[in-house]
């Protein structure tokens, strides 16, 4: 009878054991930190980031230079595929072991962490590195909310139309002035056989950048500012008619023949091979590309210009803005080591790094110092020009809007685009959903 | 199947207190060798269960502090919900093709390799089963790219038959997705399906066949009167698996389409992922998930009743 | 000897077919060794200059880190499963104690819930005791879920077991302790090869526990590493196929070699 008892004993402790025994890869954060270890301890930090091929080989280069710079310091890094980063990081986020520092885009993505308490309040390191006066003040007011800094900008990315300069010169097209342009462009190309535009929807988001920018240029800048916030009352909320008329011109470029076919199950990275491939003489797509382009050759063949302005008086928002955000790496309010964290931080955003950044990547750095015009891809300066006339810039539509009403944007342009739903029945579907998120955060 | 709780006793050998004595100690070495696995099982997949219900009663969000008790206010709002509607017609469109196609179709290939073929048995067995033991996520990306509008075989193949493939894309047309995703289920599973039921016929006795040809009956007929009959337990046993497996579909359609595109292709399984992961909604996913349990127990049920019955076997 | 014609005929049909199922994974290992460019134009044609070199870049990129976790979590968690059902199916065969119909249908019951219904709590619990992100967190689960078939399995294996041998062991003043482990299961090693064998291949390739309790690259089975592959090569699909020929392999070869015993222990699953 002891014998069994003593056994099963046995087992028992052996199970407890092995659960005893779990060892997590990451630095211990179960609890709030309260002092930060001695400087002797071994510090390890997680790094997430939205993973890209380019973007991934820069990252550990950084990291393998800060850590040979700060001994004591280890970085973990965990590199995610676009789709999946944002569920990812809020699931973690809240959990009792979040990443230390994290890849997050500005607007409500990281305005919603903060209302959860889930971020670090950067603003005294920002004050201790200088970083008021390196960065560029746009850039760091996207990520200062309630007058508090969350996040440390690394780059700029913007949208542009791309194209190539010599099937431009071979079918006689020029860069349009105005919007009516664009859509004689599609025509004459379309006529030729081949879509105009290269357009990869899988993930939803391509479709969800044109509505952005037709939004801010239909509804206008100031009662998009008030419908996104949820701010407008709620007989006023998403009733502009200007978010129609957006779905509306998204229509008007797939009859024009802008699009090819099987827009909703193509990648972005396959749209990006067919651009490449010249099967599409242009693509819509964000600033992050150039890296890509300048690897597959084509530094100097290609030309870039912004969505056109609209002209007709339906269209009530300043066409002087740009389809643009900033990107930036935030900490967790959880970190055992926030000072470790916050010199990281210093560290990606430093001169350095950043030219670093423009050379390897071909991504717009924040700071100005950091753009030497000789050496730059003339493709970069371009934009950093060009960013610097816009009036103003319109953030992408599924990160200033709370999350389950963008859910419903990425899934009605879509459905808009396959026929399935008319552009009154998709802006009603998401003024439902925003009137829901707005009575749910009233209580 | 088990057809009751039978267990072998050991012969007792007196009545009176020592029997007792004896009989305690055996019983407590039952429990000492039940409870690690029933500790575990409770634990982690009986409470979970009970705190799924539980957690469908208020609205909570597994990433911030939210937590409010709403009673029944999820379950209503799923009445209304047009998204949990069309994943419950997907699961059921996928339940109804996967039986008629995996069942159907391995019913045939069984039989065919079974009593047609001479040559050739064993590979036609093991290559068709190959699928099976492939991972969901393999499968599911290695279709991606062969539904590729692009550079995917499946096009290539359809334009060498002459045909037009579908100009949304096999996994972007809203119409067509879920039928897009039951042709890579079928290919995988109807080789399991096969499997089994041709473990079943190989148990039929040579001597009825024999005894039925000297009667001069042709192969179909042998197929409908000695055959089908013969194997109803393991049909009925292959059909409720098929069945079962439609309900709990999450792998293949998470890596194929996320339930997209715009929640054509959702499933239960996959719709509870989206509430409790995606929009933070894990008290309706919660919800959800109960009605997913109901399918699921009721199914399992059946599955029970079934093998309750006696056998026929000749 | 007489060659029909139907004969021919249904030989044709059922290559034919198998071909046809073939197809996908023969594709998947021919363009793994090819060029994107000749995928875009000669999807059928074998490879002109094999590119070994896929092989490699993915074994380097984590197939080889994937493997090894796979393999932790897989050997770990079968080895408990086969252990833990194993010595409560004996006791349910052979032992009458009460409560044993109650133990028996709660795991018939548990048997059919998925895991999808019990993702939340699930996580809710791991998360509270800090198991998210680690290998244990993934195995405890694991375990408790391949329980109920596996004790079910083992029970109608046990109640056929011939008792002369328990009786002459227990004569000879065995404790059970010494029955279960040194005795019953030694000779019931088909049972319990069918049982290793399903819920290894079932464990190798789950995803849905996986996706939401591992985060870090380092700790990632398989599956998950093909998801993120997906990503990270999504334009590079010669070299995505390549990683998924690498994380098929095994399975297939293992299948190949081990026939019998998989068919006999996923034909056992639906007795």
């Amino acid at each position: 009878m002891i014998q069994h008892l003593a056994r099963f004993a046995f087992i028992l402790v052996l199970l407890l054991g092995v659960a005893a025994c779990a060892a997590p890869a990451s630095a211990p954060a179960a609890t709030a930190p309260e002092q930060a270890p001695a400087i002797t301890e071994k510090q390890t930090l997680d790094l997430w980031f939205n993973s890209d091929d380019l973007l991934n080989q820069y990252n550990e280069k950084i990291i393998a230079a800060f850590e040979a710079a700060t001994p004591g310091i280890d970085i973990v890094y965990s590199p995610y595929p676009n789709e999946a980063y944002k569920t990812n990081l809020q699931v973690a986020i809240g959990s009792n072991d979040p990443p230390d520092i994290f890849f997050n885009w500005s607007g409500d993505d990281t305005g919603r962490f903060v209302r959860e308490g889930h971020l670090l309040d950067l603003t005294p390191y920002a004050e201790q590195f200088g970083w008021y006066d390196q960065l560029s003040p746009a850039m760091l007011a996207a990520f200062t909310i309630n007058d508090k800094l969350y996040g440390a900008p690394y780059s700029q990315e913007a949208k542009y139309f791309y194209y190539h300069i010599d099937m431009f010169e071979e079918m006689g097209l020029s860069v349009p002035t105005n919007f009516d342009e664009l859509l004689g462009i599609c025509r004459s190309v379309s006529a030729t056989g081949m879509p105009a535009l290269a357009f990869g929807n899988q993930e939803r988001w391509e479709g969800v950048h044109y509505l952005t920018i037709f939004n801010q240029k239909m509804a206008g800048e100031e009662t998009i500012a008030l419908d996104y916030s949820l701010s407008n009352p709620a007989d006023v909320l998403f009733t502009d008619p200007g978010y129609v008329g957006a779905f509306e011109r998204l229509l008007a470029m797939q009859e024009a023949g802008c699009f090819g076919d099987a827009i909703n199950s193509t990648t972005p990275d396959a749209a990006l091979i067919q651009f490449v491939n010249k099967v599409t003489p242009m693509y819509y797509q964000g600033t992050w590309i150039m890296g890509s382009l300048k690897e597959n050759g084509l530094e100097g063949k290609y030309g870039m210009f912004r969505m056109p302005p609209m002209t007709d008086a339906a269209a009530k928002g300043n066409q002087n803005f740009v389809l643009a955000g900033p990107i930036g790496l935030e900490i967790s309010s959880k970190t055992p080591y926030p000072d470790a964290a916050a010199k990281f931080l210093d560290f990606y955003v430093s001169q350095s790094s950043q030219q670093a950044l423009l050379a390897d990547v071909n991504r717009i750095p924040v700071r100005a110092d950091a753009v030497d015009r000789d050496t730059a891809s003339p493709g970069v300066i371009a934009v950093v020009d060009d960013l610097a006339t816009a009036e103003g810039t319109a953030l992408w539509l599924d990160v200033v809007l709370e999350n389950s009403i963008s859910e419903v944007y990425l899934n009605s342009i879509q459905e808009v685009l396959a026929g399935a739903k008319t552009p009154t029945e998709a802006v009603a579907a998401v003024r439902e959903q925003a009137l829901k998120v707005q009575a749910n955060l009233a209580q | 199947m088990i057809d009751s709780v039978q267990t072998h006793k050991h012969p007792s050998p007196t009545r009176g207190a020592r029997v007792s004595a004896r009989q305690k100690r055996e019983w407590l070495d039952g429990y000492l060798l039940v409870t690690p696995a029933i500790v575990a099982f409770v634990l982690l997949v009986v409470y979970p269960m009970f705190s799924t219900i539980y957690l469908s009663l208020f609205d909570y969000g597994l990433t911030d502090a939210r937590i409010r008790f709403v009673g029944l206010g999820n379950y209503i709002e799923l009445t209304q919900d047009t998204i949990f509607w069309r994943s419950l017609r997907n699961n059921l469109t996928i339940l109804v093709v996967s039986v008629i196609v995996q069942v159907g179709f391995g019913l045939i290939l069984a039989a065919l390799i079974d009593r047609g073929i001479r040559w050739g048995k064993g590979i036609a067995r093991t290559l068709n089963f190959a699928p099976v033991v492939m991972s969901a996520v393999a499968v599911g990306i290695l279709w991606q790219l062969i539904y590729d509008p692009t550079v995917g075989l499946a096009n290539h193949f359809v334009r060498l038959l002459g045909l037009t493939p579908p100009s949304q894309g096999w996994l972007g047309d809203p119409n067509i997705v879920i039928y897009s995703i039951l042709v890579v289920a079928c290919w995988q599973y109807t080789g399991y399906v096969m499997i089994i039921i041709l473990a079943g016929m190989q148990s039929v006795s040579q001597e009825l066949y024999e005894a039925a040809e000297i009667d001069g009956a042709t192969e179909l007929r042998k197929f409908l009167h000695i055959t089908l009959p013969s194997i109803r337990n393991v049909n009925i046993a292959v059909i409720l698996i098929t069945m079962i497996g439609a309900i709990k579909v999450f792998d293949l359609v998470y890596i194929l389409t996320r339930g997209g595109p715009a929640n054509a292709s959702q499933v239960m399984g996959t719709y509870i992922y989206y509430n409790a992961f995606t929009v933070n909604q894990a008290g309706y996913a919660s919800t959800i998930s109960v009605v997913l349990l109901g399918f699921a127990l009721a199914l399992g049920f059946l599955q029970l009743r079934l093998s309750y019955r006696p056998r026929e076997d000749a | 000897m007489r060659i029909r014609i139907s004969t021919v005929l249904v030989h044709l049909l059922v290559g034919s077919y198998t071909l046809l199922v073939t197809l996908p994974i023969l594709w998947m290992f021919l363009s793994s060794t090819k060029t994107m460019r000749e995928l875009f134009t000669t999807p059928f044609a074998l490879p002109s200059d094999p590119q070994w070199s896929n092989f490699l870049r993915a074994w380097e990129s984590g197939i080889s880190q994937y493997l090894a976790n796979s393999l932790i979590v897989t050997s770990i968690s079968v080895i408990l499963i086969v252990l833990v059902s194993a010595l409560a199916a004996y006791a349910l065969a052979r032992i009458t104690f009460p409560g044993r119909e109650f133990i028996y249908l709660l795991l018939i019951a548990g048997f059919a819930i998925p895991v999808h219904t019990v993702l939340v709590p699930l996580y809710r619990t791991l998360n509270g005791v800090n198991l998210i992100n680690t290998h244990v967190g993934l195995i405890l689960p694991y375990v408790a879920f391949g329980i109920p078939f596996s004790v079910l399995l083992l029970y109608a294996f046990f109640l056929e077991f011939p008792s002369e041998i328990e009786d002459a062991a227990r004569i000879d003043g065995c404790t059970i302790w010494q029955m279960v482990l040194q005795i019953v299961m030694p000779l019931s090693m088909p049972a319990l090869v069918s049982v290793t064998i399903f819920q290894a291949v079932f464990l190798w390739n789950e995803f849905s526990l996986a996706l939401i309790v591992i985060r870090d690259d380092a700790l990632r089975t398989i599956p998950l590493g093909l998801t993120k592959f997906q990503g990270q090569w999504s334009t590079n699909w010669t070299l995505m196929l390549a990683s998924l020929s690498m994380a098929t392999l095994p399975v297939l070869l293992l299948f190949v070699i081990l026939q019998r015993h998989f068919i006999r222990s996923l034909v056992g699953f639906s007795k």
